[in-house]
């Protein structure tokens, strides 16, 4: 062809400019969160046998263990059979935190926290793992929101800070 | 529609190659991981105890060296999962096998530090020393409870305590405070002379295998830590090609 500029409107330029770049801006910000942050589809990095979760390890006896003083994990696991959460009534005392170990021991489940940043995908034979600071009182909600079966509602628990 | 296209050359092109390249570079390091590392996972803990001989150990006496922790109490026996004679084992096995040129420590916690005495560690620690002749450091720690509640909990996150179900029983017999047991689940942690974390095996059956691979990782990466290869190993830290 000619070696003529080929005209383009520049509204359209401009339009063309602003989608390049945030084309760009979300190949360094996937790059980034994905290798360097670490952020990634569930993997199978802690895993954990699902039928026997349930039987031996820190899953055969869920709930809040203090690690030292004011630093506590708290292991949860999640049921089809029946639905549940084990366990459904947790109380920490304020400002503790918190590291959350929560697996499923037969299909998927999630676990949502209510006003914090914790939602896991909570799937068999994996453990999802978060820490948690609570700072202020109050109940904190959790819920199953992947649907599991038929008693998928009943899945609930509340975490109450004094 | 003839006329021939010809290749002018100019500085923008080179920037542009030279972009792309560093880009291909980062990409390809990133998939095909050609060094692997083991993750810097935490800090370890800092303490400051006594050991079996009553001398004092503290976590700076273990910079510079590779060093496996273990955690029991000597009163562990029936189905109490004591890792004390596999670390007798792995100690054996780096005498042997290990890379030469690097140190090596082990080094056991008491979970029990209300009875476990620095005189009963030594009762207790006296057979897996004696047997055999290794150069390999171990020490058999304990402190005041509240300090080995931090490090134990608080740095290695193991959790322990004593058996509740015990507890009650012990109550109605006579010999209440002396005979209980403690709930714990087995593991051992590697740690790094920088003194950090960087493997942790919540298992009783630990190969062998599995602590010399991992300290084989180490060893190449401390001998590979200086100049440009210590850069392509700070990379993989950064890029997380973990094995």
């Amino acid at each position: 062809m000619s070696s003529e500029k080929m005209h383009i409107d520049p509204y359209e330029k401009k339009f063309m400019v602003i989608g390049i770049v945030v084309l760009v801006v979300f190949a360094i910000s996937i790059t980034v969160a994905g290798f360097m942050l670490g952020i990634q589809v569930p993997s199978p990095s802690q895993l954990i046998d699902p039928n026997t979760v349930a039987d031996s390890g820190p899953y055969a006896d869920p709930g809040l263990k203090e690690l030292s003083p004011g630093n506590y994990e708290l292991y949860i696991l999640a049921t089809a059979s029946p639905w549940r959460f084990y366990p459904e009534e947790v109380s920490v005392p304020v400002g503790a935190t918190v590291t959350f170990h929560v697996t499923s021991a037969d299909v998927q489940h999630g676990f949502k926290l209510q006003d914090t940043n914790i939602n896991f995908m909570v799937l068999p034979g994996q453990q999802s793992t978060l820490t948690y600071t609570f700072e202020e009182t109050g109940e904190y909600p959790y819920v199953c929101t992947e649907y599991c079966g038929v008693g998928h509602q009943n899945m609930y628990g509340v975490i109450t800070v004094e | 529609m003839s006329e021939k296209k010809t290749f002018k050359f100019s500085w923008l092109h080179l920037f542009y190659a030279f972009i792309a390249l560093v880009v291909v570079s980062v990409v390809s390091f990133a998939v095909f991981q050609p060094v692997k590392v083991l993750p810097r996972i935490s800090l370890a803990p800092g303490y400051a105890f006594l050991n079996q001989n009553n001398e004092s150990r503290t976590s700076e006496d273990y910079r510079g060296k590779l060093t496996l922790y273990n955690f029991t109490y000597a009163n562990c026996d029936g189905d109490c999962p004591d890792t004390t004679e596999k670390m007798q084992e792995i100690r054996g096995e780096i005498e042997k096998s290990a890379p030469a040129g690097i140190d090596y420590a082990l080094v056991t916690v008491t979970l029990d530090p209300e009875r476990d005495t620095p005189e009963k560690l030594g009762l207790f620690a006296a057979p897996y020393l004696s047997t055999d002749n290794s150069t390999v450091s171990w020490d058999f720690i304990t402190g005041a409870p509240l300090r080995v509640r931090y490090m134990v909990g608080g740095g290695f996150n193991l959790f322990y305590e004593r058996d509740p179900s015990e507890e009650s029983e012990g109550q109605a017999s006579s010999d209440q405070e002396s005979d209980y047991e403690i709930k714990f689940f087995p593991l051992f942690v590697l740690v790094d002379g920088w003194g950090i974390i960087r493997a942790e095996y919540p298992t009783a059956n630990l190969t062998v295998e599995e602590v010399l691979d991992d300290i084989n990782y180490l060893t190449v990466e401390i001998n590979n830590s200086e100049g440009a290869a210590g850069l392509a190993y700070e990379a993989a830290h950064l890029f997380r090609c973990y094995p």
